[in-house]
């Protein structure tokens, strides 16, 4: 006899219920009208559907509610991680305003996209079915490449696009493979139902099982662009619009650890062959990002690199994969998720009338005027914070996974990764003594200009941003214990 | 029916190759509709008549037009350039050789099918696949099955804003 859904089943997917409506009302807000007095509204809506969607995402938890015959839940786990893809989301809307109206890319489905990208990396969380955690992967994925390509003018955006879609597409189609290899040998695609077949079976004595779950792997470190799978990330990161880039390197790599998260370290028994490669592609990701960034002009594209280098970080903890590391994992995403978009949302804000990408357009850059002074200070916080310097948010997530690492017995992986940090000290310094301590070049003086209200939006959005690390570095007990509780409502 | 069953995936594996292989554009796209052709037959060795069906109507006859239109509306000529190798083409055929290597190897090593799952050849043709397929997207999978409207959606908000013509 057949099942159907009731309206109880509804109950976990609120918030997501709640982000469609907001985006389609976005949709139809854009018919509304076409002077520019109405272009604010649909920032406005978003942020404020995303605030009732956090606000409905606190209210579910501690709920535990399942729904659609064990095919979502709304755990402590995937709630931490939704606020955090939601808040993203509220600091790249305030960012975007300035800029795609200064780039003529204001197409008011700019927003709805990223609510859609937002509501694809929930249902990839909160899902326990991998049929669900694909297609959440692609709503994702499909809304990132337009949003890349949203830049109609620029070539930079359109090689960027075509790129990020040829080889996301390429790197679904292994994650595909994987699933239904994994199906053919469990006969399931829930992941409770794998994860006991495995339990009984053994990991690796079916060879099915070991390669679709390598494959799995390929597909899901193409979307945190992990070391052998990273090569599209600076092309694309510097090629998007840059609070594109921001979205992306902090919501969808949060996302992309997140299912790996719920795959890998808290599904499938352990299984010691994969310490080695596990630990290998840790060690090249973060060193790879680390050098590579060392040698880039562009500011853009070595936040690009940098951002590989964190994804290291993170893998570091994905190695140890104790209790402690994924805790750890989830700070560190919220963490990064601030830093990340606070640096590339500087980026983000036209100086005078250029963009600024090259260490060049840094220089002097803090004796330019009152805004660039506000900004000149932001960039360094989040820089230092970026470091790991101690009191900002860096340093309390680098201090957890790296101590989650000794404690599982990592000790040179940790030692590894500490030189890694060093490393980063070079090229992070290097702006702000770019910012303060050189004289501006001459073309940079001229002209003298009057803030806009878009501007003001977007660096009082970079402003809490700030505090926000700046607070999660000096109190960050609150939320480490929220991290530790969640971890343990997710082993099934 | 194992005859039949190594006769057509002989077929579509050296049809892919075709796709791969030729030179004109529409040579390529013929030889995919062979291969799909060719993976109907084998969906209904499997019992699976509906998504055999499924699979020559939707891909055969919707998704190859348009990979014709737009052959066409390109103009996309022949290639006239010989195959020609450098080292990033052998490394990638190296690790594809070696993949497939490696696919093979895990095949020919004792390989264990899964536990069957409900869905079995009995209960397929006593309640018909149609059925059996309607029941698991509308009860089981009704959630995947509605948020793939949403994948669908955010696609058209793409294809019109790529192909919009106005900037701004």
């Amino acid at each position: 006899m057949i099942t159907f859904a009731t309206v109880s089943d509804l109950m976990p997917i609120i918030p997501e219920l709640i982000l469609t409506f907001v985006a389609i009302l976005v949709l139809i807000v854009d018919l509304v009208g076409t002077q520019t007095k109405y272009r604010i509204t649909a920032a406005v809506l978003s942020i404020f559907g995303l605030c009732i969607a956090i606000v409905a995402e606190i209210q579910l938890f501690g709920e535990n509610y399942t729904g659609f015959f064990n095919t979502v839940v709304a755990d402590e786990y995937s709630i931490l991680f939704e606020i955090i893809y939601m808040i993203t989301g509220i600091i790249t809307i305030m960012i975007s305003w300035h800029y795609i109206a200064e780039n003529k890319m204001n197409f008011r489905e700019y927003y709805a996209l990223i609510l859609f990208a937002i509501i694809g990396m929930m249902f990839m969380t909160s899902s326990t079915d991998l049929l669900l955690i694909f297609i959440g992967l692609e709503i994702m994925s499909i809304s990132s490449y337009i949003l890349v390509g949203m830049m109609r003018q620029s070539v930079k955006s359109n090689e960027a696009a075509l790129k990020y879609l040829m080889l996301g597409a390429f790197s679904t189609g292994f994650l595909l493979y994987g699933i239904s290899l994994l199906y053919g040998a469990t006969a399931s695609t829930k992941l409770p139902e794998i994860v006991s077949h495995l339990q009984e079976h053994g990991v690796f004595n079916n060879p099915l099982t070991g390669f679709g779950l390598a494959l799995l792997v390929i597909g899901v470190g193409f979307k945190v662009a992990i070391v052998p799978f990273h090569m599209w990330t600076p092309d694309v990161y510097s090629g998007a619009p840059t609070p594109v880039t921001a979205f992306m390197s902090a919501a969808a790599k949060a996302a992309g650890f997140a299912m790996l998260i719920r795959i890998f370290l808290t599904g499938i028994p352990y299984a010691e062959r994969w310490d080695n490669l596990m630990w290998l592609i840790t060690v090249l990701t973060m060193t790879v990002g680390n050098v590579m960034a060392l040698k880039q002009i562009s500011i853009k594209r070595m936040l690009a690199y940098s951002s590989i280098a964190h994804a290291g970080y993170v893998m570091v903890a994905v190695v140890a994969g104790s209790e402690a590391a994924i805790s750890g994992i989830i700070f560190y995403s919220l963490a990064y998720a601030l830093m990340g978009v606070g640096a590339f949302g500087v980026l983000s804000i036209q100086s005078k009338g250029r963009t600024l990408e090259t260490y060049d357009d840094f220089t002097g850059y803090a004796s330019q005027g009152p805004k660039e002074q506000v900004m000149a200070f932001l960039m360094s916080i989040f820089m230092l914070s970026l470091l790991g310097l101690p009191l900002t948010a860096g340093f309390v997530g680098k201090f957890q996974i790296f101590y989650a690492a000794l404690d599982a017995g990592w000790v040179w992986l940790t030692v590894i990764a500490a030189m890694n940090s060093v490393i980063s000290l070079f090229y992070y310094l290097r702006v702000i003594v770019c910012m303060y301590m050189k004289d501006p070049l001459d073309s940079a003086v001229d002209g003298n200009e009057q803030p806009t209200f878009s501007s003001v939006f977007a660096i009082s959005g970079l402003l809490g941003t700030a505090i926000a690390v700046l607070y999660l570095g000096v109190f960050p007990n609150r939320f480490v214990e929220l991290a530790q509780l969640s971890v343990k409502t997710i082993s099934f | 029916m194992l005859f039949t069953f190594y006769l057509f995936a002989v077929i579509a594996v050296a049809s892919s190759l075709g796709v791969l292989i030729c030179r004109n554009p529409i040579y390529s796209a013929m030889s995919l509709v062979c291969t799909f052709f060719c993976l109907g037959v084998i969906y209904i060795l499997l019992n699976e008549e509906f998504v055999a069906v499924i699979q020559i109507l939707v891909y055969a006859g919707a998704i190859l037009v348009l990979f014709l239109f737009v052959i066409m509306l390109l103009n996309i000529t022949p290639d006239g350039e010989l195959f020609r190798l450098n080292i990033p083409k052998v490394i990638g055929i190296g690790i594809t050789i070696g993949f497939l290597a490696q696919i093979i190897g895990l095949f020919l090593s004792g390989l264990q099918y899964g536990p069957k799952d409900i869905y079995t050849v009995e209960k397929l043709t006593e309640e018909g696949s149609i059925a059996v397929i309607g029941r698991l997207l509308y009860g089981e999978y009704v959630l995947p099955f509605e948020v793939v409207s949403l994948l669908l959606l955010v696609a058209v908000i793409g294809a019109v804003i790529i192909g919009k013509r106005r900037l701004d």
